[in-house]
């Protein structure tokens, strides 16, 4: 009896679980057994079964199956990563093999960082600290006050100091800048709406804003200017203090900002640990089952070919012959090339930009035709 | 140890060839093995009625020359050879003999004897069975056969009738 061992018997049965499929990664999923069988027998077919013989077996076929649907899973993916890595990242590791993205939560991550900048949010706190501030003297290190004593002497990033001179409002009752709105001064202690036996006049606001502005203005011309200079943890204190208080500013730990600015070990970090799995094989569509299908036939031409060219020529009885394994493999190349960007494309076509630019340009045109469009003129 | 040539190869340029001898090419051959047994020996031990096994049905590669003509003191007579290369694993599952200079091959309506024998063609150089190696690689691949074309008269393999033809004689 010849051996025939290597050839493709024109049976394909599929036994899922017995390691007919390298990986076993979709075996029993939806209708992949009977899908690999057939298709199996559909390749032997399109390379010329049974009217030549083929040097594959069943398993080859069964493998060039599930690489095209691990490759079709793996570019369907890439684009979805692409797409979602944004939203994704520093967000708890889920499945988003099934899932989509809603594309503003990488935004707003995005805009908790700034936050943190503009000190209007973000992932890092805010502290305060305070240094006694002594008459006459404008120097104060900073790191050896506050920095060693209350943050281990780790690096500090100051962010306000409240160093200011008393706001106007505090001060337009005084003798300077004149007097009048008792009202209001009561109501800064929480007494407003009681009769407090001070004078009530009503003023217009535009009678407190100027008042204000002649305080400021006051300052700005004739006293010194409420500043400072930080420079190598010093802060230098302007006009000289006249009195003893204590100055309050606010601040970030350096460390603190980018530790807080990374995400947790067990959130997304990178294209390679966001949470895409295999595709399960019952949920690709008929597009997708057809696609696979040629990609199997081309992997299958493309083995086929390995096969056929291990040597350059095959030796003949009394000679030698030449088969056609390097065309085999050219055209599985170029077949496999073509298919895959045929698959970017249409997936480039339906990114969430690209859809978009559609809905835009539908509309401009729905636009333009319903311009066109003659209006009914009723006559009663 | 060789990196090629092993028993895959080997099985592989087997089921390559099957298919090109057998359905590419399809050119089929009978080979009728001498019966010793059954044929009488004189004096010097000779046969002059040879005796033949039933021809054997199988596929090969034939490449034929050209007849070429001899003139002599009995007339004109032809001279033609051809080569008949065998596959040995053909040979081994489907025929199961071994060829011999002397047998018959039966081929396009003609009896060609075998004068010459080559089992030389060794896949990667090595044939596994002489080889001093691990005799997992290589292989004897071939069975290249020299042969002229014979007469049918002597080999009593199909009747010939030998008598003239009157419609010739008629004319």
């Amino acid at each position: 009896m010849a051996d025939t061992t290597n050839l493709f018997a024109g049976t394909a049965v599929f036994n899922p679980g017995f390691g007919q499929t390298p990986f076993g990664t979709y075996d029993s999923q939806g209708t992949f057994n009977a899908d690999v069988e057939s298709t199996a027998l559909w390749c032997a077919k399109r390379l010329g079964y049974p009217i030549v013989d083929i040097e594959l077996q069943d398993v080859h076929f069964f493998a060039c199956f599930e690489e095209a649907v691990t490759e079709y899973g793996a570019q369907i993916q890439r684009y979805q990563i692409r797409q979602n890595l944004l939203d994704a990242t520093s967000q708890t590791k889920t499945n988003l093999t099934t899932a989509s993205a809603d594309g503003l939560n990488g935004l707003i991550n995005l805009s908790e960082h700034y936050g943190a900048e503009a000190l209007t949010g973000g992932f890092t706190d805010l502290k305060s600290g305070s240094i006694a501030v002594t008459t006459g003297s404008q120097v104060y290190d900073l790191d050896a006050l506050w920095g060693s004593v209350s943050e281990s002497s780790n690096r500090l990033e100051v962010r306000r100091v409240f160093h200011n001179r008393t706001p106007a409002s505090r001060r337009y009752f005084d003798q300077y800048a004149g007097s009048g709105n008792s009202a209001m001064t009561v109501s800064e202690f929480g007494w407003q709406n009681r009769g407090a036996g001070v004078t009530y006049t009503m003023l217009p606001v535009y009678d407190i804003l100027l008042r204000q502005q002649q305080v400021e203005f006051s300052d700005i011309v004739r006293k010194s200017t409420y500043s400072f200079e930080i420079q190598n943890n010093k802060i230098r204190i302007f006009p000289r203090p006249t009195s003893d208080f204590t100055m309050w500013f606010q601040y970030f730990v350096k460390k603190d900002k980018y530790t807080d600015s990374l995400g947790a070990a067990s959130t997304v970090s990178n294209f390679a640990d966001i949470d895409y799995r295999s595709l399960d094989y019952s949920s690709i569509n008929a597009p997708g089952i057809q696609w696979i299908r040629k990609y199997a036939l081309a992997l299958s031409k493309e083995l086929l070919g390995i096969v056929r060219s291990k040597y350059g020529s095959i030796p003949t009885p009394g000679g030698e012959i030449t088969v056609d394994g390097d065309t085999l493999r050219s055209e599985g190349a170029t077949e496999k090339e073509s298919l895959i960007a045929t698959l970017r494309e249409d997936l480039e076509a339906s990114s969430r930009r690209n859809m978009l630019e559609a809905k835009k340009d539908e509309a401009e045109f729905l636009r333009e035709t319903i311009t066109n469009i003659p209006l009914n003129i009723y006559i009663g | 140890m060789g990196l090629f040539g092993s028993y895959r190869d080997v099985r592989l340029f087997n089921l390559l060839n099957k298919e090109l001898i057998n359905e590419v090419i399809g050119i089929s051959v009978d080979i009728y093995k001498s019966s010793l047994k059954d044929m009488d020996e004189n004096l010097y031990g000779e046969s002059i009625n040879k005796v033949y096994f039933p021809g054997v049905r199988i596929a090969c590669m034939v490449e034929v020359d050209e007849k070429s003509y001899v003139s002599d003191e009995f007339g004109v007579d032809f001279n033609k050879t051809a080569r008949f290369n065998f596959l040995r694993e053909e040979l081994r599952t489907v025929a199961n003999l071994k060829l011999e200079i002397g047998d018959i091959i039966g081929w396009d309506d003609a009896y060609w004897e075998i004068d010459t024998k080559s089992e030389s063609q060794y896949i990667a150089g090595k044939n596994p069975n002489t080889d001093k190696g691990d005799g997992a690689h290589g292989g004897n691949f071939s069975v290249l056969c020299e042969t002229h074309q014979t007469r049918k008269t002597k080999l009593n393999i199909e009747k010939i009738h030998r008598a003239y033809n009157n419609k010739l004689r008629n004319i």
